[in-house]
């Protein structure tokens, strides 16, 4: 890393060199069987340059065409972006010994310990019905990312993931009922059981299909349907939207924009969570940042580019996507604040409302004004304080920036939704929701 | 080249193995409003090795293109861990073919500077449309890729292949009140697809603005027309996607549900899926398995008459290949996918289906769509009510969902205006996104479509 540094100081002005390079070995079941094994290795070199003001960007997946990227580096850099920052001098390494992020059981986990995971979680589904389709994914992930510029600041860290996914199926004429669940965290002791659990609750939830009237109604969001609600506030609380002035979150801060029973922050240092890391991608230390308070928006969250544009210092929200993208605003994990309302209690608290579950379309209608419009891919009706089946056809609507204003309660359980979500349930007054006549 | 390869798969205890190898150069373009966002270029060097022992498979992936053989040996060597059955693959006459891109003008010659020039301009024609608009985003990429490929059974495949998008979006604020619309080309045949798009950043603009004056619709069961875009984007998601074999080879129930010689729908509706068209973005003359692609029907008047395969489906149900085994790039393995589908031309004149609906919608364009089996769902990007057999009003937020059987029976009326759409957007599948797809369709009516909408 360090002497293709040295090459790329003798042709620029100011330069950065990122690295990542990961393993992932994933093993697959399909239908209730063992289907394939995969070994998937991938590194990607990337740099990014400042010269004459300007930014250029390059990546390659071999270091052997360092010169070739520094030339197309500086080629496009004629025609990039005015940079109004320079790349750290410094990089301090408060966070490097705290935060962890890699541990040796997933790299120790055997293929053959894996296998046997993916028959136990197959056995349990058909324990709870032999009807039942299992498909399932356990993975493990581990690698390192490499960073050093010009101006001599380097740091590096290693990271783990461990991933277990489920897909469970039962399919009857015209009518079909799927459920999902996944785990991914840094190290390999996942709690089985209690995702297990879980979808055994549901599956018995589902056996009855019970009809809804079009209305509007109370609903509860589990964990994992949180993001229809969340999404239009990632968007609108990225410091790039922000500066182009298209974020209907702009000039609030310090404004009451939730219910004061909301509190979500962008935080990238919980140990193990898939998000985690000790500096973005540009070398800035990650934190925990607030972006709501209470209902008041604290924050936006921005790259060390957008930061300078806005005038304010970069919150350490600089990621890249993948290698082959240049840094931006993105959200580390993001954690919503336990309430103190049990799913239970949110339950018995409704006479006639919905749980959303999962949705179809996720993100597919226009996320930057808040509006969400999405069918209710699995969702269960409650009557009378209790649980008494699953919906099928059925739509719900609405503004994002608008529901979170209504928060009757926040659950007081979160749980890690994809290793980078930390949310609890939440349950709103009122959500309009569609479906057959 | 093709020695290398060939030296890779053979002489392995397996009972199939390919390889494919990859290099791309590609360029990225975005501006924002009146910046350059973002610039750059990337280079990628991999492949993968796929071996089948015994039923099951082992699959490894890489950068660099060295230790071929080596990592043949770690493919083998997994399929051998897990294999305990016996293998399923259709029987294929082996290829060897140099396939070179009818590509017009290549946009590998094309300056950056001119290409960086052309969008600058796509976005003032947004940004100077009207005082509402915003803001704009304009992303162009193009790659050239080529790729090799190669089996055990002594096929080999060289493949250049040429793709180009273009997406432009134009964002409209009145207030807190943030409207979008967005409008992509993408194309195999070179630069010449992204130098005509001043009209089309044009409507993109006048979409956005008429957003603001929309009002949200409000949710019910409707009959709705789509237009040929959101019709075509229907029959992909939710018919498309189900008569993709691997979703149903080992499911009994699945099997049962997508019984071939069921009546799903009104004699009038026939759906193609066709990899074979010339130079449309899901063509190509092999598929990523190197089987020959043809025109499929997946439902000839009203009956459900064929599905997508890749050679394990096709020998696993025992029929024939249909060449839809695709790879996004060299990080997948192939697996069941689309190539350009669409509803076939109908009869009825495009107005007269609007005849006698007394309260309906239109709905244009898309934001986008997903499905689980039966159960789908699809966002307009603009729509207006009907009223009388009349268009009236804009409306927007329009998501349909409904049952895919209950809506193909539904249809009542096809068009006889069929065009095929060439987006900059692609289909996703198992993580493999965005797979470069034409789908079409005349403009369809259909009865009794859930709305999403506010109350």
């Amino acid at each position: 890393m360090q002497q293709m540094i040295k090459k790329v100081k003798q042709k620029v002005n100011s330069g950065e060199l990122f690295r990542a390079k990961f393993t992932t070995i994933p093993v697959e079941f399909e239908m209730n069987q063992l289907k394939a094994i995969n070994v998937e290795e991938s590194e990607g070199w990337a740099l990014r340059v400042i010269q004459d003001k300007k930014i250029g960007f390059s990546s390659s997946t071999s270091k052997n065409q360092i010169d070739g990227m520094i030339d197309k580096a500086l080629e496009v850099a004629q025609f990039g972006q005015v940079a109004r920052f320079d790349f750290p001098e410094e990089i301090k390494d408060e966070n490097e010994q705290k935060i962890k992020l890699y541990d040796e059981s997933v790299q120790n986990r055997s293929i053959s310990d894996m296998i046997e995971i993916g028959n136990k979680i197959v056995k349990h589904a058909l324990a709870i019905n032999t009807d039942l389709r299992c498909d399932a994914e356990i993975s493990k992930q581990e690698g390192f990312v490499q960073y050093a510029n010009t101006k001599g600041a380097s740091f590096s860290y290693k990271k783990s993931l461990f991933s277990q996914s489920i897909m469970l199926q039962e399919t009857k004429e015209n009518d079909m009922m799927m459920l999902m669940e996944s785990m991914q965290w840094g190290k390999t002791d996942l709690a089985l059981d209690y995702l297990l659990n879980r979808l055994e609750r549901k599956i018995n939830w589902s056996k009855k299909i019970v009809s809804i009237e079009s209305d509007s109604m109370p609903v509860i969001f589990t964990p994992k349907a949180l993001l229809v609600l969340i999404l239009p506030f990632i968007s609108g609380l990225n410091g790039m939207i922000v500066n182009k002035k298209i974020s209907p979150l702009q000039d609030k801060k310090n404004q009451l924009v939730c219910n004061s029973l909301f509190s979500m922050y962008s935080d990238g240092t919980v140990d193990y969570a898939s998000g985690s890391a000790p500096y973005d991608d540009e070398g800035i230390s990650m934190q925990r940042l607030p972006l709501i308070e209470k209902g008041i928006l604290k924050n936006y969250y921005y790259d060390l580019q957008n930061a300078a544009e806005a005038g304010v210092k970069p919150t350490g929200n600089g990621l890249r996507p993948s290698f082959h993208s240049s840094p931006s605003p993105g959200v580390t994990n993001l954690i919503i604040s336990e309430g103190k309302t049990s799913f239970q209690e949110m339950i018995k608290d409704i006479k006639e409302g919905i749980i959303v579950d999962q949705v179809l379309g996720l993100g597919q209608g226009n996320v930057l004004s808040g509006a969400f419009s999405n069918n209710v891919q699995l969702g269960f009706k409650i009557k009378n304080g209790k649980v008494v089946g699953r919906i099928k056809n059925v739509m719900i609507a609405g503004n994002a920036f608008e529901v979170i204003k209504n928060i009757v309660a926040v659950g007081d359980e979160s749980r890690w939704v994809s290793g980078q979500y930390y949310f609890p349930h939440i349950y709103v007054k009122s959500i309009s929701v569609s479906t057959k006549q | 080249m093709r020695n290398r390869l060939t030296e890779a798969v053979n002489n392995h205890k397996a009972d199939y193995i390919e390889i494919r190898l990859e290099n791309y150069e590609s360029t990225h373009i975005r501006f924002q409003g009146k910046d350059m966002e973002k610039i750059s270029s990337s280079q990628q060097m991999g492949g993968n090795i796929r071996a089948l022992v015994k039923g099951k498979w082992g699959f490894v992936t890489f950068n660099g293109w060295d230790d071929l053989q080596e990592k043949a040996r770690q493919a083998v060597d997994i399929a051998t861990l897990i294999g305990d059955n016996v293998s399923y693959l259709t029987e294929t006459e082996p290829v060897v073919e140099l396939l070179l891109p009818e590509c017009g003008h290549d946009f590998r010659k094309v300056s950056l500077k001119e290409k960086a020039a052309m969008m600058k301009n796509y976005s003032n024609i947004i940004i100077n449309y009207s005082s509402k608009i915003q803001s704009s985003i304009i992303n162009y990429s193009d790659r050239y890729t080529t790729v090799y490929f190669a089996n055990s059974e002594g096929s080999y495949i060289k493949h250049e292949r040429p793709y180009l998008s273009v997406h432009l979006t134009a964002i409209a604020r009145n207030g807190d009140d943030v409207q979008m619309a967005s409008e992509s080309t993408g194309s195999t045949k070179g630069y010449d697809s992204a130098e005509q798009l001043s009209s089309l950043a044009q409507k993109t603009a006048r979409r956005a603005v008429n957003l603001l004056r929309a009002e949200s619709v409000q949710g019910g069961e409707y009959t709705v027309i789509l237009d040929p875009v959101l019709a075509g984007v229907f029959i992909h998601e939710a018919f498309g996607h189900l008569s993709e074999a691997d979703f149903l080879y080992e499911d009994p129930r699945m099997r049962n549900l997508m019984k071939l010689g069921k009546q799903v729908g009104p004699t009038e509706l026939n759906v193609v899926d066709d990899g074979s068209l010339p130079g449309l973005l899901g063509s190509a003359k092999y598929d990523d398995e190197g089987v020959l692609t043809r025109k499929n029907y997946l439902i000839r008047d009203g009956i459900l008459t064929g599905r997508l395969h890749c050679r394990e489906t096709s020998a696993r149900m025992g029929e024939e290949l249909t060449g839809n085994a695709r790879a996004l790039n060299y990080h997948y393995k192939p697996i069941v996918r689309m190539t350009n589908t669409y509803i076939e031309q109908g009869k009825t004149p495009c107005k007269d289906l609007f005849n006698g609906i007394k309260k309906g919608i239109y709905a244009r364009q898309f934001y986008g769509g997903n499905t689980t089996f039966e159960m789908y769902t699809f966002s307009a990007g603009e729509g207006y009510m009907i009223e009388n057999g009349k268009i009236s009003k804009p409306v927007r937020d329009i998501t349909l969902t409904g049952n895919l059987f209950d809506t193909l029976y539904n249809i009542d009326g096809i068009g006889n205006d069929l065009k095929i759409i060439e987006s900059g957007g692609g289909c996703g599948k198992g993580g493999q996104q965005p797979l470069p797809v034409t789908f079409g369709s005349p403009h369809i009516r259909i009865q009794k479509v859930i709305v999403g909408g506010s109350r």
